[in-house]
């Protein structure tokens, strides 16, 4: 089922947009870790 | 250009080095050598953050050499500490830009694209109830901690997943079309 709510929208893209965040941080402290 | 002497000047008046003062602005030290040296142009968001930390104008900056008198003291936070890094610069703008009003794919787009100068964006997190600015918080200061880990990497270890990442975020927002 589609969000409709744009504040509900932008929440769950919020948290998209985190995890991802998290990932490339997590990838980026590995090559710091192993130059 | 006046521009690059006068960053010098609030640079010296601020009692910083190169070091120091890059990072209020998100960029390396070697960039605002560059910037001060008139090899590399101040971005505009940047201009804009220099502007609010000085309260001095935009065209002013652009326009002639400041007198020393012009340049303000370091800002200060709350307990008389020395502003330093983009979390702090970042109280400053925040305090002076509540209120304005964006939407949310301008301040994604935004923060996407200027990636360090994501302090200039907060008045847009006013969109967002409080659940939604926390979470615009924690990415914002995702993007901050990124971008100070990336420093410490050589740009071309890291280039493909940047390219990946921003792809993702730039997926996830389309999704703001999405009837």
């Amino acid at each position: 089922m589609a969000q409709t709510n744009p504040e509900e929208k932008a929440k769950s893209m919020l948290e998209d947009m985190i995890k991802e965040a998290i990932d490339y941080l997590l990838t980026l402290l590995k090559k710091k870790k192993n130059p | 250009m006046s521009l690059s002497e006068n960053i010098r000047l609030v640079r010296k008046k601020w009692g910083e080095n190169q070091d120091e003062f890059s990072r209020r602005f998100g960029m390396t030290r070697s960039n605002l050598s560059r910037i001060e040296s008139g090899e590399f142009e101040l971005s505009v968001a940047n201009s804009v953050l220099l502007s609010k930390l000085t309260g001095i104008s935009i065209n002013r900056l652009f326009e002639e050499v400041l007198e020393e008198g012009e340049i303000p003291p370091v800002p200060v936070g709350e307990g008389g500490e020395k502003f330093v890094g983009p979390s702090r610069v970042e109280r400053v703008v925040v305090s002076s830009d509540l209120g304005e009003f964006a939407d949310l794919r301008k301040v994604v787009g935004e923060l996407i694209s200027l990636r360090h100068d994501v302090d200039l964006l907060k008045g847009s997190i006013a969109v967002l109830d409080d659940e939604g600015q926390e979470k615009l918080k924690v990415f914002k200061a995702l993007q901050v901690v990124i971008g100070y880990v990336e420093k410490d990497i050589d740009e071309s270890e890291y280039q493909e997943e940047k390219k990946a990442y921003l792809d993702k975020l730039a997926g996830i927002l389309s999704r703001l079309d999405e009837k």
